[in-house]
């Protein structure tokens, strides 16, 4: 590596989201013995697997330079809609996968409108959009939570593959590996880049701007669905109050991983990362035995200040 | 006059990249001076009035006000120390009233300390009275025709004591009963003592309203001298230079070919006219205007960023709606803007990936892969035909020279593969051996049958490519330049003509 290669690598968003990973496992371990275990580093994988999910999407939407707040409303209407129809049918699993990947795909559809068509500032429009999304999940079940469900609901969030590994981290790792590719290898991913580093100069390079903007709020939507599922398996029945925190957490995850909020820039791989910082944390707290309040204010201070690293950043470039 | 200089610039020189926009500079008006400011797009006049507003720093040299040294380094430093400047994009806030303002950050405030609005809305109507302007005091600026909005800027000015207002162009969207209400404003400024730097392209107004004329070329200060004793002839060599370069590099006398492009009426709000004209296969198309022409709004008109009002657009014969950029590109026309920054690069993204962005579904595979390879192996050959500098594919176009992005926003129209390509000010902001590296690639391109519709201000690069040059003025076609008549000369004398009428 030449020298201005290293500085570059230093400088690098990423670099510092490794350090500060690393440091915080450092400190969990010393701290506590029941931190770096197999059975504790499983848990941690479980409890963030639908997270990780989660936040593949969000890097999408915020490359573009939006915002999706509303995936907590959207994951607990794609909840409440397969776990109603499940019990109901007694569907099986890719059956109720599906529902959920279809009704999230709509309500990131509806988000995509309010974007492009309607011009509404995506912040706006999809708080709005979670609102809603929250709202008709509770009509849906009239605010009961949907239990006795099947046996194989609990399946993907529950199960273990050769009895050790989560398979819902084996999922997260498929949609990882899937949004790298679609990150690396595609036209559409370089025209989301695009989108989010000058609108107007993608618009006259010919990129149909709204339409692949609808497109990626789609995908986001579809995204949030598969982390509805695994989370209301893991849960084990349907609830219209999960994910209240879900949209905080994957723009907290997509951030620390160095994706700007002012768009343009950003890996998928690193809001795993990101993820992860968020999970060792709550992780390492919980042992610790800090309440959960607490937790709440760390969570907080973690968001602003991810944030305020990027924007200070972002006017030094500039 | 007094003799006394309120502003005195010693020696300025700046510089952006490579390209010396201003050397040793030395320039000085005195209160109550109206000083028309000359040259050529790219003299460094615009440059020169952002360096004395505070928004360039200068990269040597001195300023002096009211000779006592001093450094102006953001525009609101410049505002206190009493300097105006009415840029041609108006920096009014469109949704308060006019009054508002106009004593924006100066507000009147009455015993209470609140906001003496009558005392405000007095003194506005008395001076728009005074100036015999009929402008609504309560209307949002927003809502008012430009003309009026200028006025509402100069007035601006006024009440906020400004003891030097600069107007560029201020006289390129006024009609002439406007034009007497602005001389009649810049006047009173002159009554108040206010020195006024104008610049302008019509020579008329210089003999009109100013006292004293200093022209600039290639960021150089030719000379200053008193209007009055100054002829129209000699402004002109002065600022187009003596060695006039009329080498065309276009060595084709005439050239014929079928019409591939043709426009009829062509109508946009204030912008366009009835514009009709034909552009033939593989020809250098030139179209020529001043701001406010309507030349950059027709580049945009045929590329679809702006819809037209009226008009039609047959491309190789047919008639076609083209109504947004990828309508264009899907009947073969593609675009550079003007505005290099703001509307042509991705800063963040790679040099490739900016090249390629046009054409990418070109490089994807059935389940739509991108096949690296293949998009390397088509940016490659670009960047050695063009000869554009880059690290590595790799790095980010914002590190690169003007004149290496210009060449790979051209590179993506090529790679876009269409028959026609517009360019809106092809070299704007760009060093002189970029220039030419962008001259004889359009040259070469029209060579194997592109064609090239080139927009732009300057009259000595469409002289030196074009094979036809259509000249605008206030939105109509005024005459098309063909054969002998392609002349820097005879172009630039009819561009600063009075007429407005066709020839």
């Amino acid at each position: 590596m030449s020298k201005a290669e290293k500085k570059a690598f230093y400088k690098d968003k990423g670099f510092g989201t490794i350090v500060v990973f690393l440091l915080l496992v450092i400190v969990f371990s010393i701290i506590s013995d029941a931190f770096l275990t197999v059975n504790n580093i499983m848990t941690i994988l479980l409890q963030n697997s639908a997270l990780v999910i989660m936040s593949m999407g969000m890097t999408f939407v915020i490359i573009t330079g939006g915002i999706d707040l509303s995936v907590g409303g959207n994951m607990a209407l794609c909840t409440i809609c397969a776990s109603m129809l499940i019990r109901q049918y007694q569907l099986p699993i890719l059956v109720g996968v599906g529902i959920c990947l279809l009704v999230g795909g709509l309500v990131g559809l509806c988000n995509g409108f309010c974007v492009t068509y309607l011009g509404i500032p995506p912040l706006l429009a999809t708080i709005g959009m979670d609102s809603v999304a929250r709202g008709l999940a509770y009509i849906l079940c009239g605010g009961a939570t949907i239990s006795n469900m099947p046996e194989n609901f609990k399946l993907l969030g529950r199960g273990y593959l050769f009895g050790v590994i989560p398979i819902a981290a084996v999922i997260a790792a498929c949609v990882v590996v899937i949004y790298m590719i679609i990150q690396n290898h595609t036209a559409f991913a370089v025209s989301t880049y695009a989108i989010g580093g000058n609108e107007q100069a993608a618009y006259l390079s010919g990129i149909k701007t709204k339409s692949l903007l609808r497109k990626i709020y789609v995908l986001m939507g579809v995204t949030c669905g598969l982390a509805a599922y695994i989370n209301a398996s893991r849960l084990g029945v349907g609830l219209a109050a999960v994910g209240t925190d879900m949209s905080f957490d994957a723009v907290t995850a997509t951030v620390l991983g160095g994706t700007s909020i002012a768009g343009g820039s950003g890996k998928v791989q690193r809001a795993v990362l990101g993820a992860f910082i968020i999970g060792v944390i709550f992780n390492g707290l919980t042992i610790l035995n800090v309440q959960s309040f607490e937790q709440q204010v760390a969570k907080g201070l973690i968001l602003i200040l991810s944030i305020g690293v990027d924007t200070v950043r972002n006017r030094k470039e500039a | 006059m007094s003799g006394k200089n309120f502003l005195r610039l010693e020696k300025i020189a700046k510089s952006f990249e490579h390209n010396m926009a201003l050397k040793d500079v030395h320039f000085s008006i005195e209160p109550g001076e109206v000083r028309a400011l000359l040259g050529e797009n790219g003299a460094g006049k615009s440059t020169m009035i952002k360096i004395i507003a505070g928004v360039y720093k200068p990269d040597s040299g001195s300023i002096y006000i009211d000779e006592k040294e001093v450094t102006i380094s953001n525009p609101k430093e410049g505002l206190d120390k009493g300097i105006s400047v009415i840029y041609q994009e108006l920096d009014l806030l469109p949704a308060l009233s006019v009054v508002q303002n106009i004593f924006l950050g100066i507000e009147r405030k009455n015993n209470l300390g609140m906001l003496d609005k009558v005392a405000m809305e007095r003194m506005v109507q008395e001076y728009f009275d005074s100036m015999q302007i009929d402008i609504d005091i309560h209307a949002k600026v927003g809502e008012l025709p430009i003309a009026s909005q200028q006025m509402v800027a100069i007035a601006k000015a006024v009440e906020h004591e400004a003891r030097l207002l600069i107007m560029d162009e201020p006289s390129s969207s006024l009609t002439n009963k406007e034009l007497e209400v602005l001389y009649r404003q810049i006047r009173q400024l002159k009554e108040r003592n206010v020195a006024v730097i104008y610049i302008s392209h019509r020579l008329e107004e210089v003999y009109e309203i100013c006292d004293t004329v200093t022209i600039l070329r290639d960021g150089v200060m030719i000379d200053t001298r008193n209007v009055s004793e100054i002829e129209r002839h000699e402004m002109v060599t002065l600022m187009i230079g003596r060695e006039i370069n009329e080498d065309r590099l276009n060595t084709r006398k005439t050239y014929d070919g079928p019409v591939i492009l043709s426009a009829r009426n062509i109508c946009l709000d204030r912008h366009l006219h009835q514009v009709s004209f034909d552009v033939k296969k593989g020809e250098i198309f030139g179209i020529l205007g001043l701001v406010g022409s309507g030349a950059i709004e027709l580049g945009k008109v045929l590329y679809g960023v702006i819809p037209m009002d009226a008009g039609e657009l047959s491309v190789a014969g047919k008639k076609r709606q083209i109504k947004m950029p990828s309508d264009a590109l899907h009947h073969s026309v593609s675009y550079v803007p003007d505005e290099r920054r703001a509307h042509g690069i991705f800063p963040l993204l790679s040099v490739e990936q900016n090249s390629v962005i046009t054409s990418i579904y070109q490089y994807t595979s059935r389940f739509g892969f991108l096949n690296h390879k293949k998009v390397n192996a088509a940016f490659v050959e670009y960047v050695e035909r063009f000869g554009i500098k880059i690290a590595s594919p790799n790095q980010p176009i914002q590190y690169l020279s003007g004149g290496n992005q210009q060449k790979a926003l051209i590179a993506r129209t090529l790679l876009s593969n269409t028959e026609i390509i517009i360019l809106s000010c092809p070299t704007k902001g760009i060093d002189v051996g970029s220039k030419f590296d962008i001259y004889s690639i359009l040259l070469d391109c029209a060579k194997e049958g592109k064609t090239i519709i080139a927009v732009s201000q300057e009259i000595t690069e469409l002289v030196r490519i074009c094979d036809r040059i259509l000249m605008l003025k206030d939105g109509e076609v005024y005459h098309e330049y063909t054969g002998d008549e392609i002349s820097e000369s005879l172009i630039y004398h009819d561009l600063l003509a009075e007429g407005r009428e066709r020839r």
